[in-house]
């Protein structure tokens, strides 16, 4: 099972939301990069970077940070925020992202999930942001009418090379994972599925490791790191 | 990906064309441009562009004059229901009626009518022409990435009047709001020219060819 420490980027910093509310967000010291260093020291071999400008304004926007990370650092990147064109997702590529997470764009139109799972093979990861059953866009400001099980089913043949699940009222707020429903629709569409959002404890995260599901690919871990909630050093042991 | 631009002798073929190239071209997606007016072409095509310069009238005759062309069209709008993208008097050509020269019908795909522009007793020059700012409805999948409160670039002296709101997608002002763009399922269309609105026009195109309705 993959661990992905979460790296948000707000303003060129590290971040952290309380289910995705920009006016409940807490700053940490550590820049981007030099918090990505801290991984990489600890073992960890990927990184989950949400570019929060990008989410909020619709497309890429701390580029430069993401660049120096993925040139300076021997990890995995996967980032997501505010991507909703091909050639968005194509300068992430050629910049070095491992996955690209597309959310919105992908809900929006899935013509261009499906272009871009074919364009960049095993390179689309693909965020579903869900609160109460159904799909939340745009940097979570707008909850749809879109139920994540219709969604899922009209996009599980496209060719998404991993699904990262995400429950918003669970996100930041280190309550626990909503494990059920993650596993619920992973088992459904047979793809490798991360668990988002609300993890609080090493336990929540052996519980996943636990289950032993080959849906189950990683799990994303954000907060609680930051908080001091879960030490680096112990998160490691489980990688 | 195969793209029919409809030729019916509007004009203004190649530029749509050679614009749908570009966008193909700079998305790195392969795809075949054809210009044709061949009905069975049309109906195998995976997505068609319909041009419009001219009049309503002269636009929706010049369709008329070519047999099987109508049907062509309303199979691929209406039954197959596959994405097809009405440029200016393209776009006027999906209304119910038009009254360009004389009242004359249209395809009644989208319920309202094309009249011209209100001038507020002349205070404002017709036709609409040159570089208007658009808003549109950030849920629609065809303007992703477009910034909001982009230029596009007009030319015209009639109106989309839509009579659904849910249809109209994008407006912009001259005097009064004007319909910029419409959305109904597969058909889409906007009043204002992609092909020569620069690199936001470039977008909307990009985001036509990956588009599934």
């Amino acid at each position: 099972m993959i661990i992905f420490p979460a790296i948000d980027i707000k303003d060129g910093k590290c971040v952290r939301l309380v289910k995705g509310d920009f006016n409940e967000i807490t700053t940490y010291k550590n820049s981007p990069l030099i918090q990505a260093k801290v991984y990489f020291e600890n073992s960890f071999k990927f990184i989950h970077i949400v570019d929060l400008n990008g989410a909020l304004e619709g497309k890429p926007a701390n580029s430069k940070i993401v660049k120096d990370i993925i040139n300076n650092v021997n990890i995995k990147v996967q980032v997501g925020g505010g991507i909703r064109t091909i050639e968005n997702i194509r300068s992430w590529i050629d910049a070095g992202v491992d996955k690209v997470v597309l959310g919105t764009a992908a809900v929006k139109n899935v013509g261009l999930l499906k272009t871009a799972c074919e364009m960049f093979k095993n390179k689309i990861a693909l965020a579903m942001d869900v609160k109460d059953g159904f799909i939340s866009l745009s940097g979570w400001k707008n909850k749809s009418n879109i139920s994540a099980l219709d969604y899922v089913n009209k996009i599980k043949n496209l060719g998404v090379s991993r699904i990262i699940y995400t429950d918003i009222n669970k996100d930041g707020t280190k309550k626990g994972p909503n494990i059920k429903d993650t596993v619920e629709i992973s088992d459904k569409i047979k793809i490798p599925t991360v668990i988002s959002g609300g993890i609080a404890s090493l336990e929540d995260i052996k519980k996943i490791k636990l289950l032993n599901n080959k849906n189950i690919e990683g799990v994303i871990v954000g907060k609680s790191i930051y908080d001091g909630d879960i030490k680096i050093e112990d998160l490691a042991k489980l990688i | 990906m195969s793209v029919v631009i409809i030729d019916y002798g509007s004009g203004n073929l190649k530029s749509a064309a050679k614009a749908i190239e570009a966008a193909a071209d700079n998305i790195k997606f392969n795809t075949k441009v054809l210009v044709t007016s061949d009905p069975k072409k049309i109906i195998n095509s995976e997505k068609i562009v319909l041009p419009g310069q001219g009049s309503f009238r002269d636009c929706y005759l010049g369709i008329q004059n070519i047999s099987g062309l109508e049907e062509a069209l309303n199979e691929f709008a209406l039954v197959k229901k596959k994405p097809i993208f009405g440029i200016c008097v393209g776009m006027q050509l999906f209304a119910k009626v038009g009254f360009e020269k004389q009242e004359t019908k249209g395809f009644g795909w989208i319920d309202g009518e094309v009249r011209k522009i209100n001038n507020i007793h002349n205070k404002l020059k017709l036709p609409h022409m040159g570089w208007n700012q658009i808003d549109f409805k950030e849920d629609c999948p065809i303007f992703l990435g477009v910034e909001s409160k982009s230029h596009m670039y007009f030319v015209h002296s009639y109106e989309f009047k839509v009579k659904k709101n849910e249809h109209i997608i994008a407006t912009t002002n001259y005097g009064n709001p004007i319909v910029a763009a419409v959305l109904k399922e597969n058909i889409f269309g906007t009043q204002f020219h992609p092909e020569k609105s620069q690199k936001n026009g470039l977008k909307v195109l990009e985001n036509f060819l990956v588009w599934e309705a």
